[in-house]
């Protein structure tokens, strides 16, 4: 164990400043706190506020003694299925991204507090990411908006021509408080005075009026769509609106996947499709650029085959002791690259080169598979000689020999990946054809890749249909666009000239939830409802069906696409017959039919019984408890009840039934009515009828042809060039920019750099040194602007290892000039940074471009990150007082343990070296006094299958009320997360090795907390969890000081108390909301473990292994976290405790039950970790 | 001037100590129900209006709906009763005013006490005798804590052996817990 371990740069170099402060007790001053508040508010210190409160103290407490009085408001109707105190559960899909994982909600009295994976649905099996577990963020987001606005068009935004004088006054209502929060923002946001209430009823005449005019002038342009009445419904409208077409946009899309695909098998059989990978049967997976776990397709799916293939299998055979294999070409770190075993540093325009320099050898020189005499494959890579390919991309000779025989060792079993956003240069295409002649040189095509049986139907976008739009718009050949799930405004490149464009059209009108970029050019704003309100369903592989049921009645209004939709086809008189027609039943004269069944009508009546926390309470003082079936109807009928036009519009519930039943239901004859299948389906969630769907379809027979057009080898840029490559990454919390106004997403940090609430340029050390942009001793970061073109952009440079030198990164995703008070103006927009593809086949590119980072003359800019904040400090002399170490190197004992797989094969117990029992200061000298003598909770947490992916993180949020703090008290060291995934370094210090460590608490039973405490307000309980009582502690923060994990976190304000409203109905009732001055952490979701004892009392029988899952573990998609009793020996938690188990800072004796696993890398053979 | 302060101190203090106990407190409800005709002299069981309660943290209040399953028919003339229909009718909740309230950050549940076999008078005093509720306990954890360390399980009507299986409490006393995290989420 000689390796040395580093956290950030600081710790790298052992900044003195760092050093100094984490030497302190506490890292951050005393904050005024006033002065944290709102700016301008009252100014006085926090000791003053002392003084004036004593006295308030004595007067408030004589005037009263009594207690508010507070209401019961129970049900006027109370649903059948609805106990007060019970949570409900509903199955439904995700709608965050177009991945369609299977969720269940928890729904207490109506309202939902938690996202859950759904355990039968195969793409997520019962995991989601962190975007699902934050979900509820969005569903409760204050800045949605609340009814259909006008808005008056002055393109005045980004310094577009337009008129800039005030709008006339009579233009500007403020109707709701939304509009009241957003006039706050008037300087940033000048078109919002313009902004006009409108009647739906208004907007569908005037929308249909105008899709009617406009003929073939009008187009549809929507993200992603799938599932099977969604697109029955989609048809059926563009035929009623003859001559509309519609124009399918992803911003984050798998263009170059479609168009490598078909250049290498020919179009795919079913349309709108791309290939559907089987990580869990792959032994061996390299990438080329993409990160399939960070910013694939299907993420959970991915994240999900990839963490169990990373486990080590076999381990009781110790032979065959096996796990996957993962080398990554990549330009820089990203979340595969963090779990790879080998990872090289490429940059961007290199990769195909790479990547057909592999093929070479597997076909040329290693006369691999039938393609080897293929005249057409041998002249495409003749080019590519691997001797080369080596030398220019700075690879060791031998490299790619090595990748291709083990890739032919496990043929069949392996993936070959290229592409991704990093990856996406203008050869996006040909890399991603050369990755599937990679697959099929290795008979993967078919074993471990289905284009055939159940491809993808996740990403259906196109860039360059996209591109035909911008320029029928400018050319003047769109008359009325109406835009859904889409932002181009935000996500086209500026090179495009989407604005410009958009001015020319007459009419636009955009159904969000927002008032997004391209909503506010907009003439007509119609509020959508979140995905947890509204009816769907939803095919994100070919056969596999799911069900999206609402959750929760609509909070602020709006309908669904689909109800929008219904209406505008019933507005057209051609179209209402027409509709009529459509799939099943569907009934257009009928009077509004509930939107909702009964038993989701019940359980989104609002009324609130039992008031027990504050919000709760808020929510009963409303007379929101209206009538239920009233309520729910009325949220069916989505015209106003006083509509002469209609006659009586149908609801897409009706049409979405209606459509099962005649559709779907005679396919399959499972149920003995439809009935008894409808209610299967709602509550399973998923529908996977289709048994051949769980192998891959047959093989496709690649085309050696599409090799043919292979761009010559690329030449490597100059070494210490000022030029540097580069590359667009999509950040795996922020994705597209979507959830830019989730303030959850914002502040779990970016697994990769660690930083949050920020975007930013991310360049080698090496390589800022050269160009001057180091930090500087504060550590702030300076601001650089690149130019792309007509684009500048500028950000500040964060500097890290694991990237090419030759390369800057930047995560796509930030820089929202319009999404709501959280997400507005954070960071920069690096999709400006994009390019149009020139030649034949037109599209949209990210990477790849030369740059200059041109250091900005501005004061330097200050970056947060929790990871230097919990730090795990220890006496380097502690361990080996005998034997000086190298800095750092203590780690590898004490914190991470690792070995890699040939050594684990010799011995079970390598890199995990058996401890001296430690010092102890107990009287009986051993092990804790306390006794457990029925339950004694503990964890195993596999460092090997963690892919630090954060769902963990979300989800603990969700679970127990964690607050968010924001980035300037992330700055301070007081983020509040009770799970952190820590990271570390270790190796070559340009590409080092990365191993994650999820930190909680460890639940110690000699715990250095309780010793400190002067209040005995945490305290060891019966089963062994070190619990913390909030109504005792008083915040000494003794505990936390005494701490050596680092994972008790202090509330230094009310943050209960300033959650916008209505964000409080996501809190989970079980979980007590902590007050300013009170510390907390990690108590195994202790409300769990109390849900699992009762239920175990009613069986009558122990909790057995399995009852209980902590909401981290629940999620995981690796199943990285095992959590069960200590005194059982045969659950699943003890069991995984194989001999890679050890405990961190095991010396300490603090007993933590926490075991972490070795973390082992699969370094092949003959490999080197360079 | 430091005596008034400490004296208005040591005040506040002392009924900042009485704060919350509520012992007496008897609010009028809007409509005037009576729990001593219901249960006391119609010998209506509790869980009959407070249904859930054995298996919910909560002791729901009847909805409307409960109420109408009976008063459709009986006593359907009387004036509070027709109060009721027509709020029944509206779908227009009743306002209870709470009387028993405990700190957010206790999570007491009921479902565990009926399981016990703890009867509802144990903390509610002899509500079936009471025109209009009143809290008879002074609720303070102490309250709580006198039955949790003193009282030994007793078998009730849920009681299924759980608590005096060796296999599931081992050689545990079988005293209600008294853990902080039972009631302290």
């Amino acid at each position: 164990m000689s390796k040395k371990y580093w956290t950030t740069m600081e710790d790298l170099r052992a900044d003195p400043e760092v050093e100094k402060l984490r030497k302190e007790e506490f890292r951050a001053k005393p904050q005024e706190y006033f002065d944290a508040q709102a700016k301008g508010g009252l100014k006085f210190g926090r000791r003053d506020f002392m003084k004036w409160s004593t006295g308030a103290l004595a007067l408030a407490s004589t005037a009263c003694a009594r207690k508010p009085t507070q209401k019961i408001i129970p049900y006027a109707q109370q649903p059948p299925e609805i106990t007060p105190g019970v949570p409900v559960y509903y199955a439904s899909t995700c709608r965050e991204c177009s991945a369609a994982c299977g969720i269940v909600l928890t729904t207490h009295e109506g309202r939902p507090t938690k996202v859950e994976g759904n355990p039968l649905h195969p793409l997520n099996r019962g995991t989601v990411c962190p975007r699902g577990q934050a979900s509820l963020h969005n569903l409760y987001d204050p800045d949605r908006l609340r009814s259909p606005v006008r808005l008056e068009r002055v393109h005045s935004l980004r310094g577009l021509v337009g008129t800039e004088a005030p709008p006339p006054e009579h233009l500007w209502v403020p109707t709701n408080v939304w509009n009241e929060a957003w006039n706050l923002r008037d300087n940033i946001h000048p078109i919002k005075r313009q902004m006009k209430a409108v009647e739906w009823l208004t907007a569908d005449l005037e929308i249909s009026h105008r899709l009617m005019a406009a003929g073939n002038r009008a187009v549809l342009l929507t993200g992603t769509i799938h599932g099977p009445a969604r697109t029955a419904l989609l048809a059926d409208f563009l035929g009623i609106y003859a001559g509309m077409r519609r124009v399918v946009y992803d911003s984050i899309n798998q263009d170059a996947l479609a168009a490598g695909q078909q250049a290498a098998y020919g179009a795919p059989a079913a349309a709108n499709t791309t290939p559907r990978y089987f990580y869990d049967r792959a032994e061996m997976v390299v990438t080329f650029g993409d990160d399939p776990i960070g910013a694939g397709i299907s993420r959970q799916e991915y994240s999900y085959g990839f963490g169990h293939q990373r486990k080590v299998r076999d381990a009781e055979a110790p032979g065959r002791v096996r796990m996957s294999r993962v080398v990554v070409f990549e330009p820089a770190l990203s979340l595969v690259g963090n779990s790879a075993d080998t990872r090289y540093l490429i940059p961007p325009s290199q990769l195909l080169t790479v990547a057909m320099g592999l093929a070479h050898q597997l076909v040329l020189v290693d006369k691999r598979s039938a393609f080897a005499n293929d005249a057409t494959v041998a002249k495409a890579l003749q080019a590519f000689d691997p001797a080369t390919v080596e030398s220019q991309a700075g690879l060791k000779p031998g490299t790619l020999a090595t990748v291709a025989g083990e890739l032919w060792q496990q043929r069949g079993k392996s993936i070959v990946r290229g592409g991704g956003m990093a990856g996406a240069t203008e050869d996006a295409a040909m890399l991603e054809t050369a990755a599937a002649f990679l697959n099929s040189v290795l008979g993967n095509e078919g074993a471990t890749v289905d284009g055939t049986g159940s491809p993808s139907l996740q990403a259906q976008g196109s860039d360059a249909a996209m591109l035909a739009l911008v320029d029928d718009m400018n050319q003047g050949k769109v008359d009325t666009l109406l835009v859904y799930g889409s932002n181009p405004a935000y996500t086209l490149p500026g090179a495009v000239g989407f604005l410009e464009a958009l001015a020319k059209v007459p009419h636009v009108y955009v159904v969000a939830d927002r008032l997004d970029e391209t909503a506010q050019l907009s003439d007509m704003v119609l509020p959508l409802l979140h995905g947890l309100e509204s009816w769907g369903d939803a095919e994100p592989q070919a056969g596999l069906y799911s069900i999206v049921q609402p959750t929760i009645e609509p909070l602020f209004g709006g309908r669904s696409f689909e109800d929008v939709l219904i209406n505008l086809a019933y507005l057209n008189p051609a179209g209402a017959a027409k509709f009529k027609a459509g799939p099943g039943p569907v009934a257009p004269v009928a009077p509004p039919a509930p939107a909702v069944t009964a038993a989701a009508a019940a359980v989104t009546a609002p009324a609130v019984t039992a008031p027990k926390t504050a919000n709760t309470a808020k929510a009963a003082a409303k007379p929101a408890a209206a009538p239920a079936t009233a309520a729910a109807a009325a949220a069916a009928s989505p015209a106003p009840s006083s509509a002469p036009v209609v006659a009586g519009p149908t609801s897409f519930y009706d049409y979405l039934k209606a459509y099962w039943r005649t559709q779907m239901y005679p396919k399959y004859t499972l149920a003995a009515s439809f009935d008894d299948f409808w209610t299967g389906l709602l509550q399973e969630g998923v529908f996977d009828p289709d048994p051949k769907r769980q192998r891959p379809g047959a093989a496709r027979t690649f085309k050696p042809a599409a090799l043919a057009g292979t761009p010559a080898p690329a030449t490597p840029a100059a070494k210490n060039s000022e030029e540097l490559e580069l590359a667009l990454v999509v950040n795996p919390m922020m994705g597209d920019g979507w959830w830019a106004n989730n303030a959850l997403l914002q502040e779990i940090p970016d697994p990769v750099s660690k930083n949050c609430w920020d975007n930013f340029f991310t360049i080698a050390p090496s390589t800022a040194k050269r160009l001057g942009l180091e930090p500087d001793d504060k550590r702030q970061y300076a601001i650089a602007e690149v130019t792309v073109g007509s684009q500048k952009l500028q950000a500040p440079v964060f500097v890290q290892v694991g990237v090419n030198p030759g390369v800057a990164t930047i995560a796509v995703g930030f820089g929202r000039e319009s999404v709501g008070q959280i997400g507005t103006d954070i960071g920069a927009n690096a999709y400006a940074l994009g390019q149009i593809q020139s030649g034949p086949k037109p599209g949209l590119f990210f990477s790849g471009a030369k740059v200059k980072l041109t250091k900005q003359d501005v004061p330097n800019y200050l970056l947060a990150s929790p990871q230097g904040n919990n730090y795990i400090d220890f006496n380097e002399d502690e361990v080996t007082p005998e034997t000086t170490v190298a800095p750092g190197t203590a780690r590898g004992e004490r914190i991470i343990r690792e070995t890699d797989l040939v050594q684990l094969q010799a011995n079970p117990r390598a890199g995990n070296p058996e401890q001296e029992a430690p010092l102890s200061l107990w009287d009986n000298g051993g092990p804790s006094e306390h006794a457990f003598p029925n339950y004694h909770w503990g964890m195993t947490i596999d460092l090997n299958s963690c892919i630090g992916c954060n769902a963990c993180v979300a989800a603990c949020y969700a679970e127990n009320n964690v607050p968010v703090v924001g980035k300037d008290q992330v700055w301070r060291g007081r983020d509040m997360a009770w799970i952190r995934i820590d990271r570390y370094f270790s190796g070559d210090e340009d590409n080092p090795d990365v191993t994650q460590q999820p930190m909680l608490c460890q639940q110690c039973a000699n715990a250095g907390c309780e010793s400190v405490c002067p209040v005995i307000a945490t305290i060891t309980d019966a089963e062994g969890i070190n619990v913390q009582v909030y109504n005792r502690c008083v915040g000494t923060r003794f505990c936390s000081n005494n701490c050596i994990y680092k994972v008790r976190k202090f509330n230094f304000f009310n943050y209960g108390k300033v959650r916008a409203s209505p964000l409080e109905l996501a809190l989970n009732p079980m979980v007590t909301m902590r007050s300013k001055g009170v510390m907390e952490k990690c108590n195994f979701c202790t409300q769990r473990i109390h849900a699992a004892h009762y239920k175990a009392k009613e069986r009558g029988l122990p909790v057995e292994d399995g009852d209980i899952k902590t909401a981290c573990q629940q999620t995981c998609p690796s199943e990285a976290i095992y959590f069960g009793n200590m005194n059982d020996p045969n659950s699943k938690m003890m069991q995984a405790r194989t001999p890679r188990g050890y405990r961190v800072l095991e010396d300490m004796n603090y007993e933590p039950s926490i075991h972490y696993l070795t973390k082992i890398r699969n370094l092949g053979q003959g490999t080197d970790t360079a | 001037m430091t005596l008034i302060v400490v004296v208005l101190l040591g005040f506040g203090c002392w009924k900042l100590l009485g704060m919350g106990e509520n012992v007496g407190y008897s609010p009028v409800q809007p409509i005037p129900f009576s729990h001593k005709l219901h249960a006391g002299d119609n010998h209506i069981p509790c869980q009959y209006c407070h249904a859930g309660v054995e298996r919910s943290r909560l002791a729901p209040i009847p909805a409307l709906n409960v109420c109408m399953g009976c008063h459709a028919v009986v006593d359907n003339g009387a004036a509070p009763i027709k109060e009721v229909a027509a709020a029944y009718a509206a779908l227009k909740p009743i306002e209870f005013v709470r009387v028993y309230d405990l700190p957010q950050f206790v999570y007491f549940q009921h479902r565990w006490h009926i399981a016990a076999g703890i009867t509802c008078q144990t903390c509610h005093g002899q509500v079936q005798n009471m025109d209009q509720v009143s809290q008879v306990t002074q609720w303070t954890m102490a309250e709580c804590l006198n039955c949790h360390r003193n009282d030994n399980l007793l078998p009730g009507p849920g009681d299924n052996g759980y608590h005096r299986d060796p296999a599931t409490f081992h050689d545990r006393p079988a005293n209600a817990p008294q853990d902080c995290n039972v009631c302290h989420n």
